[in-house]
């Protein structure tokens, strides 16, 4: 046989025969095929190794888990300290699937006998041919164990949250509720529902709990003490428009939103429009003395009631019966004195005085429970003037406080809110002069200190305010009810540098031995108002003035006898 | 020729089979971090529920009317009545006792962070 050299081979010597030739094409083919794979597959690490070199599916993966902290479906809602009002828990449901329990009668025994609940609408549920049934829904941890330690086939738990509310019935009416779903029903729970929803962050109120809950005890205790039907009231930071509480007794619990009754869901604070009575007087004053009608030193007479065709306006217990000055209108509350007031600025101006301070539309606040006011349509002489003394004009007690605040705080019209850090705080609109404000002032400490709320007056603490009688709206008939009386109180503290107002109302309180009988606001709003302010004064530490300068900057002259008593 | 070839292959097997291990080894230490990391998560979570419901907890604990019910039942103390029961702060009182040096010291600024005191009651008004 013969050998060939490479070089034979090279040089095309060696001529391979044909079955060798076969074998070295079928040779060549495999190797390409292999080569192929070998590429393919090659090909296929290098671009896996490129994907996992950038390590993107596991970066995205990492970094969600680290975007999702423990989050609630719904917002917390905290105070202005940051406690927590309302907040959402992790419950338990309990569902069932009908087709696979075994033994029904056993599942409704041990499951109504666990849960409490009706037997007969248990079974109702159990035996409809549904893969899905409610049993119950947020039950407690205890329960939990219970039905689990049941071992019952076809009982099954879902998580679910649930609203609660640690503070219980404290500030209901702003707070209000959820749905068994979690979405709001009432109060800031539904105005904020979208943002409580998406968002993860809390929703801060101006609201102070502490305040809140001392203003709730107060109103509870004047309510019970003077069997009213109810008590309201609000405190509002007079510069700023924050809420520092509001508060309506008999209140709900928003955590038993099922047991809630009709009518404790009111809220007469924003919602109610009540014809508020001499608590109006004050705004009258400010009016006339803006327009530059009067000065301090003017006056009226006040000698006779005054006579509109059926109409007859007079004061009450027949009044002081002479000529009154300015401030002694409203120490007196005059209601004829103020009713020629208000005739001698005008309708009109009284009309555009009233619509600046905001009384003519809804009060603008975080709730949907907003009442509108009643505006008389036809405003001629007698609307002039008995507006004037606080009838004709329904407004909620939001209005006046807002309207209120601006006139003791140098004449600027405050954007009421319960949102904190709420930039339209800022936004405010002068609708008096610096002078009138000084002036109104000076009037609400005197009425405090000589006057109709010498109830409320705290010594060192210089209280300024207004007390309203009024007769309460004979809802579904005409006119009013003479022997159902709203009382208020309207104010503010300290007065030289008003840093709160407060308005505060009770629906037909009664007489008591301590009244000798008497019903009117002086009687029980003041006091209660005073009340209301100690705790305040303790709760935010204001410490007294002792500064002489200031009984002077309120000092009005008054004839002798005022300061004889 | 073909020699050349056949070490390019045994090149390229080679590197494939340690790039494979290597894939191989990455791909479950990742798992394996993965894994690693839920678990943290789920304890996180777990604690995070845990946290949440403490300070629900707390804010129903330390309502204000509860902590008040709690001071009357417990403590010896009542509601202060200002106007009736006059506070004043510390620095008035040294003020009004002629503690003069100490008005103009540091100390001073340290009295006026005290906490007021009782002073005297007044007569309320009838």
């Amino acid at each position: 046989m013969r050998v060939y050299s490479t070089r034979d081979l090279s040089q095309k010597k060696y001529r391979p025969k044909r079955a060798e030739r076969s074998a070295l094409s079928d040779a060549r083919f495999k190797l390409t095929i292999l080569g192929i794979i070998f590429f393919i597959a090659y090909f296929i690490i290098a671009l896996r190794l490129t994907d996992l070199s950038f390590h993107s599916s596991q970066e995205k993966e990492v970094n969600r888990f680290h975007s999702l902290p423990f989050y609630t479906k719904r917002a917390n809602i905290i105070d202005a300290h940051g406690s927590i009002i309302a907040t959402n828990l992790i419950t338990s449901s309990v569902f069932a699937n009908p087709k696979e329990i075994l033994d029904i009668d056993e599942t409704v025994r041990k499951i109504s006998s666990t849960l409490r609940i009706n037997a007969k609408k248990l079974k109702e549920k159990l035996t409809k041919n549904k893969n899905f049934v409610w049993i119950a829904r947020n039950t407690t941890p205890t329960q939990k164990i219970k039905i689990l330690e049941l071992g019952l086939p076809g009982i099954e738990f879902s998580k679910e949250e649930k609203r609660v509310y640690p503070h219980g019935k404290t500030g209901a009416h702003i707070i209000g509720f959820t749905n068994i779903d979690n979405h709001g029903l009432a109060g800031v729970e539904r105005f904020f529902n979208n943002q409580l929803l998406d968002n993860e962050n809390a929703v801060q109120l101006t609201i102070d709990m502490p305040i809140q809950a001392a203003l709730e005890d107060e109103l509870t205790k004047a309510m019970n003490k003077f069997s009213a039907k109810s008590a309201n009231a609000i405190i509002m930071e007079a510069n700023t428009g924050q809420i520092i509480a509001m508060a309506s007794v008999p209140g709900y619990d928003p955590n038993l939103p099922n047991k809630i009754k009709k009518e404790n869901l009111f809220s007469p604070n924003t919602l109610g429009v009540y014809d508020l009575g001499s608590i109006f007087k004050i705004f009258t004053a400010a009016m006339a003395l803006d327009t530059g009608k009067i000065t301090l030193k003017s006056g009226y007479d006040a000698t006779k009631p005054i006579k509109v065709g059926r109409f007859t306006i007079s004061d009450y217990l027949g009044g002081e019966k002479r000529w009154l000055s300015i401030p002694e209108i409203i120490l007196h509350s005059s209601n004829i004195a103020s009713a020629k007031m208000a005739m001698d600025v005008g309708s009109e101006v009284q009309k555009i005085f009233l619509k600046k301070l905001g009384f003519f539309e809804k009060a603008p606040i975080e709730l949907f429970e907003r009442g509108t006011p009643i505006v008389p349509t036809n405003w001629g002489d007698v609307t002039t003037m008995t507006v004037s003394y606080g009838y004709g004009l329904a407004v909620s007690p939001l209005h006046v406080v807002r309207g209120f605040a601006a006139l003791v705080n140098g004449g600027y019209l405050v954007q009421p809110t319960l949102l904190k850090n709420n930039i339209l705080t800022s936004v405010k609109t002068q609708v008096i002069s610096k002078k009138t404000s000084e002036n109104i002032r000076k009037l609400l400490h005197l009425v405090v200190q000589k006057g109709t709320a010498k109830k409320a007056d705290i010594p060192g603490y210089f209280v300024g305010g207004k007390t309203g009688t009024a007769e309460k709206r004979n809802i579904g008939g005409k006119g009013f009810l003479k022997k159902s009386n709203i009382t208020s109180f309207l104010g503010a503290f300290p007065i030289h540098k008003p840093k709160y107002v407060i308005f505060l109302q009770l629906d037909d309180p009664q007489g008591t031995k301590e009244t000798y009988g008497f019903r009117a606001a002086g009687w029980n709003a003041a006091p209660t108002a005073k009340s209301i302010i100690q705790r305040i004064i303790a709760l935010t530490n204001i410490l007294p003035e002792n500064n002489p300068t200031i009984p002077k900057t309120l000092h009005i002259n008054l004839p002798k006898k005022y300061f004889s008593q | 020729m073909p020699r050349i070839l056949s070490q390019f292959w045994i090149i390229a097997i080679m590197i494939n089979l340690t790039l494979a291990c290597a894939v191989y080894h990455i791909k479950y230490q990742v798992i394996d971090l993965e894994r690693s990391y839920l678990s943290m998560k789920k304890k996180y979570d777990i604690i995070a529920e845990a946290n949440h419901t403490l300070t629900a907890e707390y804010a129903y604990l330390s309502r204000p009317k509860r902590l008040a019910a709690l001071a009357a039942k417990h403590l010896d103390k009542k509601y202060t009545h200002p106007g009736k029961e006059q506070f004043v702060p510390a620095v008035k009182l040294a003020n009004a006792l002629e503690l003069k040096p100490i008005n103009s010291s540091s100390m001073a600024v340290a009295i006026q962070n005290t906490s007021p005191i009782m002073l005297a009651s007044y007569q309320e008004n009838n």
